[in-house]
């Protein structure tokens, strides 16, 4: 660990006279690259030098043990060996966890898809419970959230709602959100008052550069809303949805926002984009889950992850055996203790995995 | 007291059966409740205010009567910009968002050179045209005509909102630039186009509402490509890059009429996203 940890420090370093170079300082691109990569290591290299100079220290008082020395003072020595030894422990945990590689997507945004799976209306309508979840907590991080399809249902749930997410690190805590939800309550049609089991689906997707998948203009069919007709000056619509068919894969998307049909287009690109990445990081992943299994990773679109229990106020994440009373600040939004555990366990696991 | 999503069913099914779109209702209640969309569809089982359902039933009365949703929102979206629009401007239409798409796309090949373009819409209207042009490249001098002193408002308004930088000259097609011997390098103009005889086609929310001068000479539709085959000539440097938006059969007619006025003009009549004709290009060089 201490050999990796210097060479990021040396990188770090070496980082800092390339960000004073002129050559790179008049190459946005290239400033751009080694200030993040820089920013990236910061905290890595923070937290190994503290560590050095605790262990320094450690050395240091050991070495002083050796010497001849009062009680009072050796009792002093002693007292400042044990701090310090708590102190590099803590401070390595901490190494261990930065040095865990970091999820490529982490940085993205997100495209999220909610649908509503078995039990009929009452799953569309817990559909949109979540999506509400979803959409305060985004406000609460401050990212962004925009709709693209809203297939609503007679009560007013949702069949289908896609959503994209625009934020700093709105992958990295999204993520472990895939999987089928479920929801135990009495709903408001049931006269006898029985409790109902229903379930959604979540995917969350990231958003996916151009570089990483290449679509043809010639694989993509286009259909409007006003295909049929003079258009143009002639017709007043208000729909300006598109819907996007990749012919290759059969991947279809619509956005239905209100922000001008060349935008709905572009927006629509995106998740195709996004729909095709995950296709191909799905069929990779498959393959790699034979050999090593994540904990709470963004795996099995089918698993059960969650139950939201509303007679008793409960929320139950099953991957870490995590149970919370406050069933209604979670859907109001605050799914902060929810996401933390599961980064922590994801964490832990990972580290098992490069330690074992 | 009703729910958001009561009062939108209500309205999108009393809308629908009045011939109007399914989306007005979602688009009168967006501007109702002063929502974001994102947060309307948070917040369908929340309660709707009684002061913002009176406001959108009698939004809901105005558009099923057939005043068209964004004169009552007073406004609607362009290239992912919002244009402040009224009655006395044609509302932007999304295959116009094209007709600029291909003009920017297109005009590198055109000039190679470094420096500022001369850009001219003509009949700006609400100028979501030149509004675009503007913000979207740096190197376009942008200005804008048009014929109606209250469009002019508009339009104005618009750039001054977005931050563009345009100058405005209210008179007759290129006549203002005739007048000031002013030159340049780029015409677009999405000018009326409708036939007298299609009119009668429209629906009532086009036909009744919008400015009949900015749908239809009166005539065939291509009175106003032909007056500016006429002016061209007047306004143009060694060459010039034309582009207009053209009704969905307009396409060869367009097309012929510049090939007669304009010996070696290379022209190309571009499809908009539902196959029609819809954008036409032409590479003008001044006849030697």
């Amino acid at each position: 660990m201490l050999d990796r940890l210097k060479s990021i420090e040396e990188r770090y370093e070496k980082l800092n006279e390339l960000l004073s170079d002129p050559e790179v300082v008049n190459d946005p691109k290239k400033l751009r690259e080694y200030s993040k990569e820089q920013s990236d290591i910061q905290e890595t290299v923070d937290v190994y030098r503290q560590y050095r100079d605790a262990s320094e220290q450690l050395a240091d008082a050991k070495a002083m043990l050796e010497e001849k020395l009062d009680a009072e003072m050796r009792d002093m020595v002693k007292e400042e060996i044990s701090e310090l030894q708590k102190e590099t422990e803590t401070l390595s945990e901490r190494l261990k966890v930065l040095l865990i590689p970091k999820d490529p997507n982490d940085d993205k945004n997100v495209i999220m898809e909610i649908r509503g799976a078995a039990g009929g209306e009452e799953a569309a309508l817990f559909a949109g419970n979540l999506y509400r979840m979803y959409s305060r907590y985004a406000e609460l991080q401050g990212w962004k959230t925009e709709v693209m399809e809203a297939n609503v249902t007679g009560t007013g749930g949702y069949k289908e709602i896609i959503f994209m997410i625009t934020g700093s690190g709105a992958y990295s805590k999204l993520k472990y959100e895939n999987g089928a939800h479920r929801v135990q309550r009495v709903p408001e049609t049931e006269s006898g008052g029985r409790i109902h089991t229903s379930t959604a689906t979540v995917a969350c997707l990231p958003e996916a550069e151009e570089v990483e998948v290449d679509i043809h203009e010639k694989d993509i069919r286009v259909d409007t809303f006003a295909s049929s007709g003079p258009g143009g000056q002639s017709v007043n619509t208000t729909m300006s949805a598109v819907r996007l068919t990749h012919l290759p894969t059969g991947v279809v998307v619509s956005c239905q926002d209100e922000k001008s049909q060349i935008k709905n287009k572009e927006k629509a690109m995106k998740v195709l984009r996004a729909r095709i990445y995950d296709k191909f990081q799905q069929e990779a992943q498959a393959e790699y889950d034979q050999t090593r299994k994540s904990a709470v990773g963004s795996g099995d679109r089918s698993e059960r992850i969650r139950t939201y229990n509303f007679p008793q106020n409960r929320v139950t994440d099953h991957r870490i055996g995590l149970t919370i009373q406050k069933l209604d600040q979670i859907l109001e939004g605050k799914l902060d203790e929810v996401v933390e555990a599961l980064i922590v366990e994801d964490q832990a696991s990972k580290l098992q995995q490069s330690e074992g | 007291m009703k729910t958001i999503f009561e009062a939108l069913k209500w309205a999108s099914s009393y809308l629908t059966e009045a011939g109007r779109e399914e989306n007005a209702a979602e688009l009168l209640l967006l501007y109702d409740t002063g929502m974001e969309r994102s947060k309307l569809l948070a917040s369908l089982q929340e309660p709707i205010g009684e002061d913002e359902l009176y406001r959108f039933k009698r939004h809901v009365e105005m558009h099923k009567e057939g005043v068209p949703v964004q004169y009552i929102i007073g406004k609607e979206f362009f290239y992912g910009r919002e244009f402040m629009v009224n009655d006395d401007v044609l509302i932007p239409r999304p295959e116009t968002e094209e007709v600029v798409f291909h003009l920017l796309e297109k005009y590198r090949s055109v000039f190679s050179e470094d420096g500022k373009l001369e850009v001219v819409d003509v009949g700006t209207g609400s100028g979501a045209i030149a509004v675009t042009l503007a913000l979207e490249n740096q190197s376009f001098s942008v200005s804008a005509v048009d014929i109606s002193k209250e469009a002019l408002q508009v339009a104005s308004a618009n750039a001054e909102k977005l931050g563009a930088n345009v100058r405005f000259y209210q008179g007759d097609l290129l006549e203002p630039f005739i007048k000031a011997g002013k030159k340049a390098d780029i015409i677009v103009s999405n000018p009326p186009y409708i036939s007298e005889e299609e009119m009668a086609d429209l629906s009532e929310i086009v036909r009744f509402h919008e400015p009949l001068h900015a749908l239809t000479d009166g005539g065939d539709g291509l009175k106003f490509y032909k007056r500016f085959m006429e002016d061209i000539p007047l306004v143009m440097k060694d060459k010039v890059f034309v582009v207009f938006e053209i009704g969905w059969k307009q396409g060869a007619a367009v097309k012929d009429l510049i090939l007669k006025a304009f010996k070696g003009a290379e022209v190309e009549v571009l499809k908009d996203i539902n196959g029609k004709d819809r954008t036409i290009c032409a590479l003008i060089h001044k006849n030697k």
